[in-house]
């Protein structure tokens, strides 16, 4: 088993070694390895997001064995929030209402894993080579730089533990480098066993606690008039759902992506709360607010100004006969 | 930061009133901050702050669908809704086209039920502020040209967006379009309360 072990570290050092520049096609291998370590290995740890001057740690345990995936976040700062995840269904634990929140087609790409499925043309849109080795939480990995080949996106630094491929550090970078965010673990345990205990919710019995099913519903926008033409490359449409926001506010979202950053088209009646036409900003995140007729759009995206106000400016609403 | 001292706690509405003015982003900044400072240091208040997004986002759906608020809460939320229609249905007019939000009735309570995950999961523990973050200032944008209709004139001085309203559609976005990059759909959520506040405090 040691043995075993041993060869495949041997293995993929040797492979990483005699591979530093990667093939041009390489991006969208690397980066579905990168969600495939999250998804087979066993790990347990702590990881710190930061943006600005703002630190949130979490604490994660992970295990895949045969009935599935396994994971138990929990959040360390403010109040107690557990998420227990077994494949795509996360049941939320909320203990001060005592309240059991499951959805049952959850997102699955939350780090350390990165991407729900492969996308075959990241590599026209980024340029991913690996640029040295660095120390994370105590282990060896491999520093990958995604860089963007346009000024349509930001770009990424992608550390990826030498041993497992497990992703343990990842920051968001703008067009001059500084990072506008980052997430990484600051201890991390790969491999081994986790007690199942250690996977299941804190609280000693969560019987009688209410619980509420969810299912989501997409929803075709297009079909009732709406046109996003922008025809940004590399961005294609990946949901369109129906949401209700404060006061009943029902709002429409179109979601498109180019498999690392992603932009949320929103449209709406006018007369919601707080219209006021601009911009805003933080961090990664830009927002566009602006009038379609009688509608409300707001665009909101991990990308460029540039890029949400593009979107913005090309949807178009055309009445359905 | 700000001296809490010299603001004005909006006192014609009492401070559960206030609170519900708080929730509305109808109070100005130096309100806001006054019932923020008082909501932290009192439970009773916290408990109506948090029956607010309670209510706001498990039964917006129906208005009159009470499930765990308390009794007195409802009356008084009601009472509230009444005396306030516009927060509810504000502008508009009868010429608003709604026609393509019928074609969705059913998804609608499902997709509210899955903002409502990270909502409840995440209630504002004293971080939500409902006025502007000067990180998310906006810039005043000259009327864009549109597509499908003209645009109206709007104001020419620079507003500030409020940053409760914006955390409901950052949220949205990242609940279905962030990928791991971006760190945990909660973490980001979490962070974008905590930033707004942090904006808050520093005006």
């Amino acid at each position: 088993m040691a043995r075993a072990r041993l060869l495949y570290l041997w293995g993929v050092t040797l492979v990483i070694t005699a591979a530093p520049a990667l093939a041009a096609d390489d991006g969208a291998n690397l980066l579905s390895a990168i969600q495939s370590a999250a998804q087979h290995q066993t790990y347990s740890g702590t990881f710190i997001y930061q943006q600005g001057a703002t630190v949130q740690s979490t604490r994660i345990s992970h295990v895949m064995d045969a009935s599935g995936e396994n994971e138990k976040l929990e959040l360390l700062d403010g109040r107690i929030r557990e998420f227990i995840r077994h494949d795509d269904e996360v049941r939320c634990y909320v203990p001060d209402r005592k309240l059991v929140l499951v959805e049952s087609h959850a997102k699955t790409d939350q780090f350390p894993a990165l991407l729900s499925a492969p996308v075959a043309d990241i590599d026209a849109n980024y340029r991913v080579t690996r640029v040295g080795a660095e120390r994370v939480a105590g282990h060896e990995c491999n520093v990958v730089s995604v860089e963007p080949r346009d000024a349509l996106r930001y770009g990424y630094k992608l550390w990826t533990d030498q041993a497992s491929g497990l992703l343990l550090k990842a920051e968001t970078l703008n067009e001059n480098g500084e990072v506008l965010e980052q997430v990484a673990f600051t201890d991390v345990t790969i491999g081994g066993r986790i007690d199942r205990a250690r996977l299941k919710p804190s609280a000693a019995s969560t019987d009688g606690w209410h619980v509420e099913h969810f299912e989501s519903v997409p929803q075709n926008l297009q079909e009732r008039g709406w046109r996003v033409n922008a025809q940004l490359p590399g961005f294609h449409q990946t949901l369109e759902a129906k949401r209700t926001f404060g006061a009943g506010r029902e709002v429409g979202q179109i979601v498109f992506s180019d498999g690392l950053a992603s932009v949320s088209v929103f449209v709406e009646p006018l007369g919601g709360p707080g219209e006021v036409e601009g911009d805003a900003t933080k961090g990664p995140i830009n927002v566009v607010r602006k009038r379609l007729g009688e509608f409300w759009l707001t665009v909101v995206g991990e990308v460029p100004p540039s890029t949400v106000r593009q979107f913005a400016d090309s949807v178009e609403f055309v009445p359905p006969k | 930061m700000n001296d809490a001292a010299g603001q004005q706690p909006a006192p014609e509405l009492g401070l559960d009133g206030a609170v519900g003015a708080f929730a509305d982003g109808a109070l100005s900044t130096d309100e806001a901050q006054h019932v923020l400072d008082v909501l932290l240091n009192t439970p009773a208040l916290r408990a109506t702050w948090d029956e607010l997004h309670w209510v706001g986002d498990c039964l917006r759906s129906e208005e009159t669908g009470a499930m765990t608020a308390s009794a007195d809460f409802m009356t008084r939320f009601g009472e509230r809704l009444a005396a306030e229609p516009t927060v509810l249905a504000p502008g508009g007019g009868s010429a608003r086209p709604k026609r393509w939000l019928r074609y969705a009735v059913p998804g609608a309570a499902a997709m509210a039920a899955v903002t409502m995950v990270v909502w409840i999961a995440l209630p504002p523990s004293g971080n939500l502020v409902a006025e502007s973050d000067p990180a998310l200032a906006t810039k005043a944008s000259a009327p864009a040209s549109v597509t499908a209709a003209p645009a109206a004139p709007i104001a020419a001085a620079p507003q500030p967006v409020d940053a409760a309203q914006l955390r409901e559609y950052v949220m949205a976005h990242q609940e279905f379009g962030s990928t791991g990059l971006h760190g945990p759909v909660a973490i980001q959520a979490a962070s974008f309360d905590i930033a707004a506040n942090e904006g808050s405090k520093h005006p």
